[in-house]
């Protein structure tokens, strides 16, 4: 299942302070989560973008990272 | 009804004659309803990974319980508008979900839901929170509309079939049924064109209610509705099951605003229930796709 454990970093962590947690903790949170480098660069960087490439669920890119779409 | 956050979370924001379309509509479906006075509301709804997680996704779901928190712990926040607990109709809800199970439907089901901007921003602008609670009992069916594969438009359209077979058939005390499909237009969410709406789309969309077609869209696939109007589009199969559960109906599209603050292309159309001659109704009343 393409960006599962991608996804499920982002539910469990489906806000901007809980993003933030996880970015501070991340070493931690990428052996939890069993995310590759790649996945956990691009939570770090904040890459919308590639998050979506990469096979997160599109919705909870918009929960875990709703800072950066509200204006 | 689209049921964008941003319905509620901007509403007092968004400039008075931008929102003036949808604020009519709204106050004229509350006419309705307080016309109507139903007894329950049949909901098809979506969650958002609020109730459920990618670790098992239900392509149906009825909610079987006695409360629903309108919305979950949390979303009052978020959504700018108080927590209320609606009463469930459990003796309808079993009994809907027996029959469509019986009429060879498995859906899932459900004790508690959490509802987010699915339910909320619709009952927010129905029964706006500054009046009492009121009595109507809420029946929410989910669809799977945000996890691929989907169950598709013609699925959903006969279990909309289903559940109005169910509804006619329902021993118990009769009911004044409402029917409300939520959701859509174009929307994109949280992917590459987030923001935008497809306008052209979405008067296309209404054109085809009015004109009586909805049933055209059972053809379109979710990578055409997805290319042209965003991930947010596949909501459109709520208002299906909406359509189908209603049978036959008067469409009065009521507003339509490309709601920037929202990023929705958001719409509201009623129905009006057509009496077909010798067909009992133990519950029959007035629809809504919004």
């Amino acid at each position: 299942m393409k960006g599962y454990r991608l996804s499920k970093a982002l539910q469990e962590n489906n806000s901007p302070p809980k993003m933030k947690q996880f970015v501070a903790d991340l070493e931690t949170m990428r052996a939890r989560y069993e995310l590759s480098a790649e996945e956990a660069d691009a939570i770090e960087r904040a890459d919308l973008t590639r998050l979506y490439e990469l096979g997160a669920n599109p919705y909870l890119i918009r929960f875990a990272f709703r800072d950066k779409f509200e204006n | 009804m689209s049921h964008a956050p941003g319905l509620s979370q901007f509403w007092e924001t968004m400039p008075a004659e931008r929102r003036a379309p949808l604020a009519a509509a709204y106050a004229q479906l509350r006419a309705d309803l307080a016309e109507m006075q139903p007894d329950v509301i049949v909901a098809f709804i979506n969650d958002h990974f609020r109730s459920f997680s990618l670790a098992a996704y239900p392509a149906f779901c009825i909610g079987l319980g006695d409360v629903h928190d309108v919305p979950m712990a949390g979303g009052d926040a978020i959504l700018r508008m108080p927590q209320r607990r609606f009463k469930g109709d459990p003796e309808l809800a079993h009994h809907i979900l027996e029959s469509v199970m019986n009429d060879g439907f498995d859906p899932a089901f459900s004790g508690e839901l959490n509802f987010f901007d699915d339910l909320s921003v619709p009952l927010r602008h129905l029964y706006p929170p500054d009046a009492a609670l009121p009595g109507v009992k809420i029946v929410p069916i989910m669809i799977n509309c945000i996890a691929r594969p989907l169950p598709s438009m013609r699925r959903c359209h006969d279990l909309g079939i289903a559940v109005r077979r169910a509804l006619d058939r329902f021993p118990g005390e009769p009911r004044r049924v409402v029917v409300l499909g939520t959701g859509g237009i174009s929307h994109w969410v949280g992917m590459p064109r987030n923001g935008d709406i497809n306008v052209e789309f979405d008067r296309k969309v209404i054109e085809l209610v009015e004109q009586g077609r909805a049933e055209e869209m059972l053809a379109w696939t979710d990578d055409e509705i997805e290319n042209q109007a965003g991930n947010g589009a596949l909501e459109l199969r709520n208002w299906i099951a909406a359509f189908a559960a209603m049978g036959q109906y008067v469409p009065r599209p009521l507003g339509y605003v490309a709601a920037l603050e929202a990023i929705t292309g958001s719409a509201a159309i009623a129905l009006d229930a057509i009496d077909v001659p010798g067909v009992a109704h133990a519950a029959r009343g007035k629809g809504a796709a919004l």
